[in-house]
């Protein structure tokens, strides 16, 4: 009984619960840490001091976290400074997640009556809205556990049809085999399309959309501030000037760098933000001429259904893979 | 139908279809037919000379004339240019190919065509003629040259013709001054305007009393060069009063007014203006015969006005200090705001509105120079004309589309609009008044919509939902390929079971191969056990089952009746001499055991024991 010395036993609990509450910390410190910075966003927010509140948006964005309720605040804090354009494409991000989905698409019907042009918005086409569909249910990776699933089944199956002889369990497996394949199928053209595709918002006044990348082109559109659109980076890396050395997916890091939460404010004014005093960072153009050049064009899709060649200098874009 | 020969030739058969049967004639018959021949010749020879010679003779006869309706013409009048061609013969003619003519103007290249057959005392006389109606439009003396007219496959040429044409008004040699009976004149009411400015330009026509005009048509297409046309609304019927024109008694009417606007400063034309006339001449009412011959009938004529020259000055130079919207005209102006106050990012319209008499249709949008908190869109432009009487009125608005993109105090400066007045022959000068705009901040544009969508943009409180790092595709990973690969082996595994299932059922050598070892081992444990309870026969016994029957078994042998020597020369030669040796020493105790007493435990359990171990030797080289 001398053993049931409380000594002994404190001594290990308390080691044990300084571990447990170190590793807590490990992992919910920094959670905590954006989590206390969004809160702060939030209240110069309600203050009206947009240009602080996108900035600490922006910090929580660059040190790697996503979040519905992020870009919902990001997007109310760049309408605040009348960047309408900026303020879609986080509403738009914000839709693609499940708790703000909701107030996502209340603030873009808010935000599409302040726009000066809209866009005729043409029925998705029928391969991509089943494409979105099922990314929207199970997302890409989903259907890949899926496929793994019904693999399991169709093994399991066949290894029982061998040792059992009974043709009912050959069927199952037969069955579950082109679950599979096509979950891998879905997946890999989700997969596929999401790697070719970004979604494209217009953040400038204006923009002439042409037939060609180079503005000697005939002219095909003119796409204006809010107008959305889908950004074709395969056809873009192919025919645009350069594309040899820039790929899609380059070109989606190098904006993701640049235009996630990518404007910053211009504190050279004496740190004393004046609002409307942003000064926009698009396009990540610093990379040499040659570069500079391929990047400048960009192969869209507009709602309407018109598909031409517009400057990236007035766009944004992300991929929605990514952000979900 | 008659016979010639043995052939029949019916009626209708043809000269060249008869020669055969000539030639079947007797030889005075032939000569005959020679000459037959060649007098046939010789008559379609003379024939056509007779017939070139009529031709000839009828060759010569036909002439061609030129002649013009008038040979003194004022600018501007229309007149007949007649082609004609006489001939006793007939006549093939093609209109001639007509020159273009510096001082006279085609109103159709397309002539009129006539023909006329006349026969005095016997002699048929034909003519063809050409008819073109032409407007002079440069004064002096001028030919028509020679026109050549491809008649009857031969060209032939006309004698030019001389036509004077003169001004109206111009002065003869007796001193005269020299004036159309009937003209039309382009009377522009300023011929010094400005660039811009509205100059009301009549069409007139002047006739004598004795021409009584029935109706008029403007030529189509009238567009003076580096002016802005405006139709001012016609003249419901235009009436004509007297006047005296340079000298002499005319009526006048006024048909058409334009409202002219220059945009080049310079030396302007007013190209000539064509008119389509319907005249009837009061003269010939007096001649008893004229109407009853048609002659006092109406007619159609065409006349043109002589070009007329503006000099049009450039508007005078506006200050810095004002905005040049290149007006002219006794004009108001005011600029208004739909609101003075407004919330961020909503949209401000700013209208400038200009109204009066001028060029309402040129007046340039004014540039203010807006706030650049303020995004400008797409400027709207509307216009409301009143083309009554002599005047261009109207009603001119620009909006401009504001919306702020900031929220403070804002003021749209005062600015001074210029313009044109051309009463006072100076420029003019409109300010229009500042006007300040309140643009609230956006806690106003969080509140709620202004809009009407009745939806706010409201920011997301509370504890939001992390999500941490870079997408990863669940493929990148390596476990996901474990997982992947997993069932696969597990099938392969699977399917080696089977496959072994299957043989060991299906092939009894596999099977005996495959169990050969277990059986051996099994007798041999029996015959430990067997040794072990003094039962030596029955552990012999089992030695033997379990190393001859290993041995068969592995190499296919039957199970029972084998000898040791036969079993022991199956072997491959893999095995040595001495475990050859040792089997033959064991099986062949096994064998004789059961015909001499057992030897003790230990010596059975010593022969159990090397059977082992030569078991163990054979599954090396068998298995």
């Amino acid at each position: 009984m001398s053993r049931l010395n409380t000594g002994t036993w404190v001594k290990p609990c308390q080691r044990f619960l300084l571990v447990m509450l170190g590793c807590l910390f490990a992992i919910a410190g920094p959670v905590i840490a954006q989590q206390a910075d969004f809160e702060r966003a939030t209240a110069l927010l309600d203050k009206g001091e947009y240009p602080a509140a996108i900035a600490i948006l922006d910090s929580i964005e660059t040190a790697g976290y996503r979040s519905g309720a992020l870009y919902i605040n990001a997007g109310v804090a760049y309408s605040g400074i009348n960047d309408q354009g900026m303020a879609k494409y986080y509403f738009l991000k914000a839709q693609l997640f499940e708790e703000t989905e909701d107030a996502a698409a209340a603030s873009l019907r808010y935000l599409e009556e302040r726009f000066t042009h809209r866009s005729a918005i043409l029925p998705e086409l029928p391969w991509q809205r089943l494409l979105n569909f099922l990314s929207g249910i199970f997302g890409t990776n989903g259907l890949f556990w899926v496929a793994l699933l019904f693999l399991y089944f169709a093994s399991a199956g066949w290894a029982g049809y061998w040792f059992l002889q009974t043709h009912w369990i050959r069927y199952v497996s037969f069955a579950s085999a082109g679950v599979m394949f096509v979950c891998l199928l879905l997946a890999v053209a989700i997969y596929g399309q999401y790697q070719r595709y970004d979604t494209g918002v217009m953040t400038g006044n204006q923009a002439d959309v042409y037939a060609g990348p180079s503005r000697d082109s005939e002219q095909i559109s003119t796409a204006y501030k809010g107008y959305v659109m889908q950004i074709d980076w395969a056809t873009s890396n192919d025919l645009a000037v350069g594309n040899d050395l820039v790929t899609g997916n380059d070109l989606a890091t190098g904006n993701d760098s640049a235009t996630g939460l990518e404007q910053k404010v211009d504190e050279e004014l004496g740190g004393n933000v004046e609002q409307g005093s942003i000064v926009e960072q698009r396009g990540n153009m610093e990379q040499g001429d040659h570069k500079q050049e391929s990047r400048k064009w960009a192969y869209v899709r507009l709602q309407n259904g018109q598909q031409g060649w517009i400057s990236v200098e007035e766009l944004v874009w992300f991929d929605p893979l990514d952000v979900r | 139908m008659r016979r010639i020969g043995n052939r029949t030739i019916g009626s209708m058969m043809t000269a060249s279809s008869l020669l055969p049967e000539r030639s079947m004639l007797p030889g005075n018959q032939h000569r005959w037919g020679f000459f037959e021949k060649s007098g046939a010749v010789w008559f379609l020879v003379v024939f056509w000379f007779f017939i070139s010679g009529v031709a000839n003779l009828y060759a010569q006869s036909v002439q061609v004339s030129a002649s013009a309706s008038a040979s003194d013409l004022f600018y501007g009048d229309s007149f007949r240019l007649t082609i004609e061609v006489t001939s006793t013969g007939s006549i093939e003619a093609d209109p001639p190919d007509m020159p273009d003519l510096v001082a006279f103007r085609y109103q159709s290249k397309i002539p009129s065509r006539g023909s006329r057959i006349s026969i005095v005392n016997g002699a048929t006389t034909r003519s063809v003629t050409f008819t073109y109606v032409l407007t002079a439009i440069r004064e002096g003396n001028h030919i028509i040259p020679p026109l050549d007219i491809n008649v009857n496959n031969q060209w032939m040429k006309t004698q030019p013709i001389s036509i004077r044409v003169v001004r109206q008004g111009a002065v003869n040699s007796q001193g005269e001054v020299q004036l159309p009976s009937i003209f039309v004149a382009l009377e522009p009411a300023v011929k010094d305007p400005v660039v811009g400015q509205q100059v009301l330009t009549e069409v007139v026509l002047y006739f004598k009393d004795q021409i009584e005009v029935t109706s008029f048509r403007p030529g189509s297409g009238w567009q003076p060069d580096s002016f802005w046309k405006e139709d001012l609304e016609s003249l419901e019927q235009p009436r004509a009063e007297s006047t005296i024109y340079k000298g002499q008694r005319y009526r006048k009417a006024t048909l058409l007014r334009y409202a002219l606007f220059p945009s080049l400063s310079g030396t302007l034309e007013l190209p000539p203006f064509p008119l389509t006339l319907t005249i009837r001449d009061r003269t010939s009412r007096n001649d008893p015969f004229g109407n009853f011959f048609g002659r006092a009938n109406s007619m159609n004529m065409e006349v043109l006005s002589e070009p007329v020259t503006l000099q049009v000055r450039p508007m005078p130079s506006v200050p810095e200090d004002a905005i040049e919207i290149y007006a002219v005209g006794t004009l108001q102006m005011n600029r208004s705001i739909s609101k003075t106050t407004a919330v961020v990012g909503e949209s401000i319209e700013l209208i400038t509105t200009i109204e009066g008499a001028g060029n309402i249709p040129l007046i340039n949008r004014p540039e203010y120079a807006i706030p650049d908190q303020f995004d400008m869109f797409n400027p709207r432009e509307i216009s409301n004309l009143e083309r009554k009487g002599t005047t261009i009125q109207g009603k001119k608005q620009f909006t401009e589309f504001l919306i702020p993109r900031a929220p403070g105090e804002f003021t749209i400066p005062a600015e001074r609009l210029a313009f044109y007045n051309p009463e006072t022959r100076e420029m003019q000068y409109v300010t229009v008044p500042s006007i300040p705009l309140t643009v609230r901040s956006a806690p106003s544009l969080l509140a709620g919509s202004e809009s009407g969508s009745g939806v706010a943009l409201r920011p997301v409180r509370g504890l939001a939902i992390w999500h941490y790092g870079e997408r990863v595709p669940v493929f990148r990973s390596w476990w996901f390929w474990v997982l992947t690969v997993l069932p696969l082996a597990s099938l392969v595994v699977a399917w080696r079971v089977r496959s072994v299932q299957d043989r060991f059922q299906n092939d009894r050598t596999y099977r005996r191969r495959h169990q050969a070892g277990k059986k051996a081992l099994r007798h041999l444990a029996d015959a430990r056990a067997f040794a072990g309870r003094g039962e030596g026969k029955e552990a012999y016994r089992s030695i033997e089952k379990g190393l001859a029957g290993y041995i068969s078994d592995q190499l296919n042998l039957p199970e029972a009746g084998l000898s040791a020597e036969e079993l022991l020369s199956k072997l491959p030669e893999l095995v040595d001499s001495e475990t050859r040796r040792a089997l033959k020493i064991l099986l062949d105790r096994c064998t004789s055991i059961g015909y001499a007493p057992p030897g003790t435990v230990e010596e059975t359990l010593s022969d159990v024991s090397e059977a082992d171990a030569l078991l163990k030797k054979l599954q090396g080289w068998l298995s």
